[in-house]
Formats: structure tokens, C-alpha cells, sequence
């Protein structure tokens, strides 16, 4: 994102809209910090600017990777929809894409408002890598070496975004031991990441929800409930 | 897309506030087409979200997104979505083509009212309700329908201190893509503390920065008025 200086007036209106605060007021100036900047366009989208000073100019690999993962208003060019994920579990009971004795994990890097860089998010991809089946059709596992976790153009590793998101899948009796492999990298990141477990159902209960508990991992009384209304897929 | 996942909260303010979350494969609708037109089936499912009066809802409809907000007026839109009334996105011509819709509700009552006539309806499209875990099994019950798949939230792990505390954080969270920022709730209830701002209008203008209209409008006041007030 970018200020306008012939326009901009100096009235600060648009400093608080930034959820990473880059932008920021010295004197009479209102300049937006290039590093932080994650190109969600919050800013802009808020209409908060009395003068239509800030805009947004065209961006080039690899910055562009910014607005993609930052602004849910972009499409990601690998998924073609815009969001920071993929259908996950909400069309599970159409897709079956997580079977009974599966465990999905959603590893939301710089969620909540914190945001990321991509070396963290690097960090965590390969500490999973050769333990669990990445999403195929997810905007992370579309940039990394799913052996290695490593991405692959180097060049994204100085790059930021609001959040984005590790998708994959292992085995309910793998499960704690990747939870314990993700307690540790937690550890060793300078931001953070929200969480999300995905099983499925038997009749009423989660199976996967009393290993974790037994292994101290409790889930927040708060979630997403697939309710089986849709139709499989043959 | 876990956005309305990881809301934070006390469990009495977080039993106010359910998201249900419709989404449509396409692999699945190219394939065989469940229960007939997928427009008509649309137009069922919009009005039976209507019925039960939501405090939210958006419609993706031929690249744009038609929003219903509580308290939402014309004078306030932001610019880059077309303020519509609840009845407006229901009789659109242009029904919802890009796969999902969302509606917020305050009441387990009004939720269990739309899963049971969804379930009546049959219209085969995947419904995911977010909200606290008991209350979404025990509505379950109540309508007659078998929870297929939950995602759960381990929370938040990493360096936690860099996150914004109470109630700040409860209303950033109602935004899971993180575009509402918490200079911006900050600075909102400090508004409402002033006298400058109604809670609602506080809240409204925070909604506002929330493109998937899934912030609870009538949760954040009441977490306003609060904060406001003196507590957390």
C-alpha cells in the first residue's frame, strides 16, 4: 500500500485501521512502513481517507505473495478462490476428504492479527515434513518442497503476510506426536499460530478429542460443526 | 478458511454467538445435481436463513458480496460492498453463485429453527455451524440432525504476548481474517467510554472492516458497552 503525498493531508484517520500498524504518524507526515506493510488493504478498504490518498499499486513476485495471503478479497492463484485455506472439513460430508482415524491440522501462522513471515512459516512446514500429508490444493503447500518443507524460490522468505495457513493430515495414532513436534517448534518462532484439529465424528462423539485431553492438549469449548447435510459425492 | 474458528471469549458471551456456514462443492453439483437446481435450492436456503432473523448475513453473487448487518445504514458503507437489507439479498436476482453464504445468530433457538428446516428441505448442501461445542451438539439433537465432522481449536501457541488481551481480542476475533485491528477496537471503546460513539455504532464500525460479514454485531456492543464501562 502505498500514500499519495500530493494528497495526503496528514490527518492520521487511517493509522489505526492497520491491524499490523504500519502505518504510522512522525510530525505532520503519515508514512506506511514497507517491511510490515502486509498489503491487506484494510486501510484502504476502510474508505477511512477524507483525501483517496492511499492506493494500491501493482505488485511484482515476490511481494505480491503479500496481498494473496493477506487480503481475503484476492484470490490465491493455486486454490482460485480468495480465503487463506481451502474447504477444509465444511464440505467434508460432500468431499470425505478426512476419513474416520484421520486427524487434519490447520496451522494458522500469525493468526490472531499478529501476522508472519514467511521464514517462521518455513520453520514450522519443515518441522512437519515427512510426518504428515500436506493439503495438495493449499497456497503453502503449493510454494514448498513437501519433503523438505523448504519453499522453494527463496526469495518469499523475506516476504510477510497477515496469516497463512500449513494445511495437513496424519493418522489418529499419530496425532499426539505431532502435536508434540508442533509444541516444540512453537518455541523456536517469533510470532504465533492458531491452531485447528479436524476429526470425524461417531455418532456423538470425537474420537480424537479424548487422546488429546489424556495428553494434555485441551480444545477451546468453541468450534465448527459439520452438520451432514450435504450429499456425498460417489 | 477458518475464520470463524478460534473466537475468544467467556462461554456466557461465546453462547451468544453462532455462525452457520453454507458452502457448495462444485465437483459434487457438477456431478449429480442433488435435489434440483441449484438456484432454486439457493433461494430455499436464503429464506429459511431469513426467517430466522440473523444479525449478519452475506451472499456472494456475481463477484460481489451483498452484505445485511444489524444496524448497518446506507450512510455507512464503506465503499466497496453494496449495502443491502436482509430482504434484499433474499429477493436478489442475482442469487449467490460463488459457493458460500453465512448468516450470525445470537439464539441456539434460531439455529435449531434453520437446521431443522434445512434438514427438511434437503437441499444437500454442507452446513457447518460455529459455536460452543455443547450447545451446537445439543441443537443437533433438537433438529434431528448427526454432527459428521468438528474442527476444534487448540488455541493460540508461539509467542502469546504479542496479542492483544480481553476484550480487545474478543472483538478482533469475531474478524478470523484479521482485518480489524486492535488499535481500532481500542480505540473505539475509548469513543464509547468518551460519549462520543454508541456501542452499537462502535461496533457497526468495526463490522464494517469484516468482508465475510461474519462479525455478531449485537456480541461486540455488549463487549463494548462493558469494556467501556470499566471491565476487562
Amino acid at each position: 500500500m502505498r500514500i499519495d503525498r500530493e494528497r495526503c493531508i496528514g490527518c492520521r484517520s487511517c493509522v489505526i485501521y492497520c491491524p499490523v500498524g504500519a502505518i504510522k504518524a512522525e510530525d505532520d507526515e503519515v508514512r506506511i512502513d514497507q517491511d510490515l506493510c502486509v498489503e491487506c488493504a484494510a486501510c484502504l478498504k476502510s474508505g477511512v481517507c477524507p483525501q483517496d490518498a492511499l492506493h494500491q499499486p501493482e505488485l511484482g513476485w515476490p511481494r505480491a505473495l503479500r496481498s494473496q495471503f493477506s487480503d481475503p478479497l484476492v484470490a490465491h492463484p493455486v486454490t482460485g478462490i480468495s480465503g487463506r485455506g481451502t474447504a477444509e472439513m465444511k464440505t467434508n460430508d460432500v468431499t470425505g476428504r478426512f476419513r474416520e482415524g484421520e486427524v487434519g491440522l490447520a496451522i494458522e501462522m500469525g493468526r490472531p492479527g499478529i501476522s508472519t513471515g514467511f521464514a517462521d512459516v518455513e520453520r514450522v512446514a519443515a518441522a512437519l515434513a515427512g510426518r504428515v500429508e500436506f493439503e495438495p490444493l493449499n497456497p503453502v503447500t503449493a510454494l514448498i518442497d513437501e519433503e523438505t518443507g523448504r519453499f522453494r524460490d527463496r526469495s518469499v522468505l523475506k516476504e510477510r503476510a497477515l496469516s497463512a495457513i500449513i494445511e495437513c493430515k496424519t493418522t489418529e495414532d499419530r496425532g499426539i506426536e505431532i502435536l508434540k513436534i508442533l509444541k516444540e517448534v512453537s518455541e523456536e518462532i517469533e510470532t504465533v499460530f492458531s491452531l485447528c484439529i479436524i476429526n470425524r465424528c461417531k455418532g456423538f462423539d470425537v474420537p480424537f478429542r479424548e487422546r488429546m485431553e489424556a495428553a494434555g492438549f485441551t480444545p477451546r469449548i468453541n468450534g465448527k460443526t459439520n452438520v451432514g447435510l450435504g450429499r456425498p459425492l460417489a | 478458511m477458518t475464520h470463524t474458528h478460534h473466537r475468544r471469549g467467556s462461554r456466557e458471551s461465546l453462547q451468544k454467538d453462532f455462525v452457520v456456514l453454507a458452502m457448495i462443492d462444485r465437483e459434487a453439483e457438477a456431478q449429480h445435481a442433488y435435489g434440483g437446481p441449484l438456484e432454486a435450492r439457493v433461494e430455499k436456503l436464503l429464506r429459511i436463513l431469513e426467517r430466522h432473523g440473523p444479525v449478519a448475513l452475506l451472499a456472494r453473487a456475481s463477484g460481489r458480496r451483498l452484505r445485511y448487518m444489524r444496524w448497518w445504514e446506507p450512510r455507512m458503507d464503506s465503499g466497496i460492498h453494496r449495502a443491502a437489507s436482509l430482504g434484499e439479498i433474499v429477493h436478489s436476482e442475482e442469487l449467490p453463485d460463488e459457493g458460500l453464504t453465512h448468516a450470525v445468530y445470537t439464539r441456539g433457538e434460531a439455529v435449531e429453527g434453520v437446521l431443522r428446516e434445512l434438514r427438511e428441505a434437503d437441499l444437500g448442501i454442507s452446513i457447518v455451524v460455529s459455536g460452543v461445542f455443547d450447545d451446537v451438539f445439543d441443537i443437533c439433537r433438537r433438529a434431528g440432525t448427526e454432527p459428521h465432522t468438528v474442527n476444534m481449536s487448540l488455541g493460540t501457541w508461539g509467542r502469546a504476548q504479542l496479542m492483544p488481551r480481553g476484550a480487545v481480542l474478543e472483538l478482533c476475533t469475531m474478524c478470523g481474517h484479521a482485518m480489524i485491528s486492535s488499535r481500532l477496537a481500542e480505540a473505539m471503546i475509548d469513543r464509547v467510554r468518551r460519549g462520543a460513539l454508541a456501542p452499537e455504532e462502535a461496533a457497526v464500525e468495526l463490522g464494517k472492516q469484516c468482508t465475510c460479514n461474519i462479525f455478531n454485531v449485537e456480541r461486540a456492543t455488549e463487549i463494548i458497552r462493558n469494556a467501556a464501562a470499566g471491565g476487562a
